[in-house]
């Protein structure tokens, strides 16, 4: 009991200092964000038959910038001009667009597909995507407009 | 022997004591919260830019016969909390003076001996993001200590 008293008491006379505190809250959800840019955004004639034949690739079609704070994947969706989810089915297969780097085409639908993942941690990375349309000779003579959608999610 | 032995003890008990309380007051200050320290983000450009809390805190400091200084410390749970720390910095007002928070003591402010008593007002800062920062609701605190000179 003595030796307690003791200790406590130097204990105390080491120990006085004053202590305040604040508190706060910071959310971070998960927040991602996906914007095109056209750089080379035209046209595209098909004039000779060798353009049917061999097809014709549009380089630095355009540039897309991916936001992510989490891992992420970005898919791309081919749509008949400003009819979501509908194509013309002369188109499908025909179009396919290739992330300059990438050695691959990747064919486009109506349906989502993957064409980019997350490779590093940094929240911004941009890519150059070149673009190919290559109809075979499937498509007949006429005019046909296209959208490519772009949609990004968490990994 | 051994009431002498205690007696010996008791004697320097007391004059530990004494000698602690005597001249020596640990310097008084006040910590009061301006504004709510919440942070939601709403958009990933939000996180790629700097968000200001504008006179988040004030510091009420009293005058002591010697200088003695504030320490801020973060401490925050379910985060890693040394990155977490760096996100935060407080920036006197005056004189644009910044401190980044550690999970380690860091001196806040010195206030010189017999100075006046003097109210510092803080402004808050959540840095801006450029790697992935773990997604998630973090709560945490600022610690302000002062010990005696």
């Amino acid at each position: 009991m003595k030796k307690s008293i003791l200790t406590l008491g130097l204990l105390y006379s080491f120990c006085a200092a004053a202590q305040q505190q604040i508190t706060g809250n910071i959310s971070i959800p998960t927040l991602q964000s996906v914007s095109v840019i056209p750089i080379n955004e035209r046209p595209v004639d098909f004039s000779t038959i060798q353009d049917y034949s061999m097809g014709k690739t549009i380089p630095a079609y355009c540039r897309i910038t991916v936001k992510s704070n989490t891992p992420w994947r970005l898919s791309a969706t081919l749509n008949s001009g400003g009819m979501p989810n509908q194509t013309n089915a002369a188109l499908e297969g025909s179009v396919s667009i290739q992330v300059e780097g990438n050695p691959n085409f990747v064919p486009l639908t109506n349906q989502p597909k993957n064409i980019l993942y997350s490779t590093n941690s940094l929240i911004t990375n941009e890519y150059t995507i070149n673009l190919k349309i290559d109809p075979k000779l499937n498509i007949s003579a006429e005019a046909l407009l296209m959208n490519i959608s772009f949609m990004i999610s968490a990994k | 022997m051994k009431t002498a032995i205690y007696l010996a003890l008791y004697s320097c008990f007391f004059s530990v004591t004494a000698l602690a309380q005597t001249p020596k007051e640990t310097p008084t200050f006040n910590i009061i919260q301006n504004q709510p320290l919440e942070i939601h983000y709403e958009n990933i450009e939000e996180l790629q830019s700097d968000k200001l809390i504008p006179n988040a805190f004030s510091i009420q400091l009293n005058t002591s016969p010697k200088p003695y200084r504030i320490y801020c410390q973060l401490v925050c749970s379910g985060a890693p909390n040394e990155a977490f720390a760096q996100l935060i910095s407080l920036k006197q007002q005056t004189n644009n003076v910044e401190t980044q928070l550690s999970t380690n003591p860091k001196i806040l402010y010195t206030q010189q001996a017999n100075q006046n008593p003097t109210i510092i007002n803080f402004n808050a800062i959540i840095r801006k993001q450029t790697s992935w920062f773990p997604t998630g609701n973090y709560t945490f605190s600022i610690q302000f200590t002062t010990i005696e000179p």
